[in-house]
Order: structure tokens, then sequence, then C-alpha cells
């Protein structure tokens, strides 16, 4: 094992600690900034199993901070992507690509595959999800989130310990790099404390980052640290679980950006509905016209729907993932709101 | 007395800084929330506070002493 021999003479680490990580798997969500940054770093460490969870494909604009792609793999599901690059830099270890959204219906039955959970995503709504699933299949989750040149990095469910919703109680929403701006830099450094706690979660060395929220503002080059305490309400059940996030069947999501540029919109509502968005990744297909169009659509394209208010987007966003469309999701926001958002776009046409 | 307020997050732009120190003329947590937030608009957004690197309960009201560093954390989304 020469690839290893220099993490293998470390006391800490030694023959014993080689062999709990070629032992371990590890379920990344997320593989956007932080899945890029911590994913080569765990790979080569010789983990022996790496699941990452992703739907979204590659966007030009995630290039400069999301550093395991190229400009050939703009369009190409990013799991993918991920998956071709990890393989090539490390052949021992497995490597299993999930090319789909982590939701309600799906994490428990893919968590308990796996040892470790990494919260590598960017939405609020997730975090929870994957703090609930975690808590209710017994992994702990290590967690990072940014916010321009700031870092969050903290460990949940660390044998019974604090949880995501010991330090943020509330059900909220927060802006995602899209909206607030990020440098590569900034999260490659949050990306690679976060592979630290997972490494030394594996090894069971170190001080693990359970009940401590590390905060770290790579911009003036300062961190801080906040412990936190377990607390016992909510109780996460199955019961709680169910009704928190499986009640509906599908959920939507904010619009993000880079839709325009790796997915496809649809608008559902009627022709005679205002204000009209025009441009060539907005199909226009009103709800009466559904059935029919349906067939002109393609299963393996990714699509999001919208219309006025956000209700009928979630039915036919349902009907058409209930007809095979597995890439498919509601957005939030209704025609008025996306208008807005998408006036900086000079190509389109409000 | 005299407390260090520190801003994370969205808050940092808000409060036009990362940490300032303020006399203050209250005398606990919720009674200083109530204070900034009739000054700065922060009802919008979310967030959690620390006393001493200890964070509080939401809706826990604590007693504040001179030199008291209270920090004001928001959940971040991106990744």
């Amino acid at each position: 094992m020469k690839r290893y021999q220099r993490q293998i003479i470390l006391p800490q680490v030694g023959e014993k600690g080689q062999q709990k990580l070629a032992e371990a798997r590890v379920l990344v969500i997320g593989a956007g900034g932080l899945g890029c940054a911590l994913l080569p770093y765990l790979a080569a460490s010789g983990i022996g199993c790496i699941g990452i969870v992703d739907g979204d494909r590659v966007a030009e604009s995630n290039l400069h901070r999301q550093i395991l792609y190229t400009p050939n793999s703009v369009g190409q599901f990013k799991a993918h992507e991920a998956k071709a690059f990890l393989n090539k830099q490390n052949p021992d270890t497995q490597i299993d690509s999930h090319t789909y959204f982590l939701e309600g219906q799906n994490a428990l039955d893919l968590f308990r595959n796996y040892d470790l959970i990494v919260d590598a995503t960017d939405r609020i709504a997730v975090r929870y999800l994957i703090n609930d699933a975690a808590v209710l299949t017994g992994k702990p989750v290590v967690y990072a989130s940014i916010h321009r040149f700031e870092g969050q990095i903290s460990v949940f469910n660390f044998k019974n310990g604090p949880t995501y919703r010991c330090l943020f109680p509330k059900a909220v929403s927060a802006p995602s790099c899209a909206e607030a701006g990020v440098l590569g830099t900034a999260v490659g450094l949050i990306g690679m404390l976060q592979a630290q706690e997972v490494l030394k979660v594996i090894l069971e060395i170190g001080e693990i980052l359970s009940g401590t929220l590390l905060v770290y503002d790579t911009l003036h080059s300062r961190q801080h640290t906040f412990s936190f305490a377990k607390k016992e309400t909510p109780v996460i059940t199955a019961a709680f679980y169910r009704k928190t996030h499986l009640n509906s069947n599908m959920e939507s999501r904010p619009f993000q950006f880079e839709y325009l540029e790796n997915r496809i919109l649809i608008d559902v509502r009627e022709l005679d509905e205002k204000p009209r968005l025009i441009h060539e990744r907005i199909l226009e297909i009103p709800l009466s016209t559904l059935d029919q169009k349906i067939a002109d659509l393609d299963k393996n394209e990714a699509y999001s729907v919208f219309c006025q208010s956000g209700k009928r987007a979630i039915a036919v966003a349902s009907q058409l993932k209930n007809s095979g469309f597995n890439q498919v999701i509601a957005l939030q926001e209704g025609a008025e709101k996306l208008s807005e958002k998408l006036k900086r776009y000079k190509d389109v046409k409000v | 007395m005299n407390v260090t307020l520190k801003y994370f997050g969205q808050l940092v732009d808000i409060f036009g800084h990362h940490e300032e120190q303020k006399s203050i003329e209250v005398n606990t947590t919720d009674e200083l929330l109530q204070q900034l937030s009739e000054k700065y608009a922060i009802a919008h957004i979310p967030f959690q506070l620390a006393v001493n690197d200890q964070l509080i309960g939401q809706e826990e009201a604590v007693q504040l002493n001179n030199g008291d560093v209270v920090a004001l954390l928001p959940p971040y989304a991106g990744g």
C-alpha cells in the first residue's frame, strides 16, 4: 500500500486507520462547489466507497468553482462527471453516482447504504431533510454551507449528539451561491475543512465538531467557534418525518439562474395569462394542451415547470414525474416573480 | 454597559460591518434584539444569538454583563 504510506506513518492513522478508511462508505449530497472540493481528497485518501447524489447538470457558470468539471462537462450530469474524474484518480475507491435529487421518498433507503452523510447541498430545505433522515437512520452528518466569503462547518448526530435542528430550529431560507455570489477559493477552503471532519470521524481521531459550529471568514482570515446543546424538540420520529418530508409528492424549488443554462423551463399557463416570458429555453405548453404535447417531450431532459402562482406547476411536475420524467421540478415562483428575476438576462423578453 | 456585537452572513451588509463595540442601556438579550430591530431591518432574516460563544435558545432571554460578546448567526444556504 505504497499509495497511502505517507498517511499510514502518522501515529493517528496507521495500518488500522487505513483499514477504517477502506471499509468506510460515505454519501456526499451535492456535487457543487463543496462537493468538488472535498470529493477528490476523500477518494485520494482511500475511502472504500463514495456515493454522490446530485440531479443537476453542469452549467457554464459552475466552472469557476466546481473544479472537477471542464467546458466539455457542460450539460452533463454532475454525478457522472465527478465519478469519471474520481475513477481515474483512484481506481480502488468505488464511486456510486445517483443522478437525482435527494427527496423525502428516497433519502432513508439511500442513507441506510452508507455510514456517514456529507451535507454539501445548497438549499436549506434539503439540509433539514438530510438532518431528519440521518437521525432516523442513525448516521452522523458532516455539514458545511457558504455565504459569500464565510463558511459554517459542524458535525451533527454524532454519537446521538446535537443536530441541525438544535442549531437552527426553524425552517428558514437563505440566499444560495447563485443569488449571493461566491469565490471559488472560499468554497474550496470550506470544503477542505469539511473533508477534514469526514476523515476525523472515520478515523476516530482529534476533536470532532459535534455540538460546535465553526464559522470561518475567509475574507478577514478570522475563525470563530460556537457551542450549542442538544434540544429534545422536535423529536424526530417516523411520524414527524412523514409529516414533514412525505406530505406532497412534488416539492417546488426556488429558481436559480443556472436553470436557464442547464434546464428547459416549461410555462404551463394559458396563452392569455400575463406577463409572457419569451426565451429559447422556455417552452409554452398551456395545461389544456399538455396531454397532446407530452409525447414531444424528452424523458431524459431536465425540465422546470412554472405557472402563475406555483400550484399548477406542482400538479404538472407530478404528472410528468409519474409519466417517467425523472429530471422534472416545479418552480416556487410564479411568472410575475420569475420575470423580475429574469430581467438580469438580456435575451429574455418580458 | 459595553458589549461587543459580531455580525455574520447577510447581517454584515445590514449592519455595515463585522463587529462593533456598543454601549447599551438594556440588560437582557431580548431587550437588545428589540432595540436592534427598531433601528435595522432584520425581521426578515432568521438568526440565532450566541453570548460569549454559547448559543442560546430562541425564546430564551439571557442576562447581559459588561464586556459580553454577542454574535448574530444566520444560517447559510450555499454549497
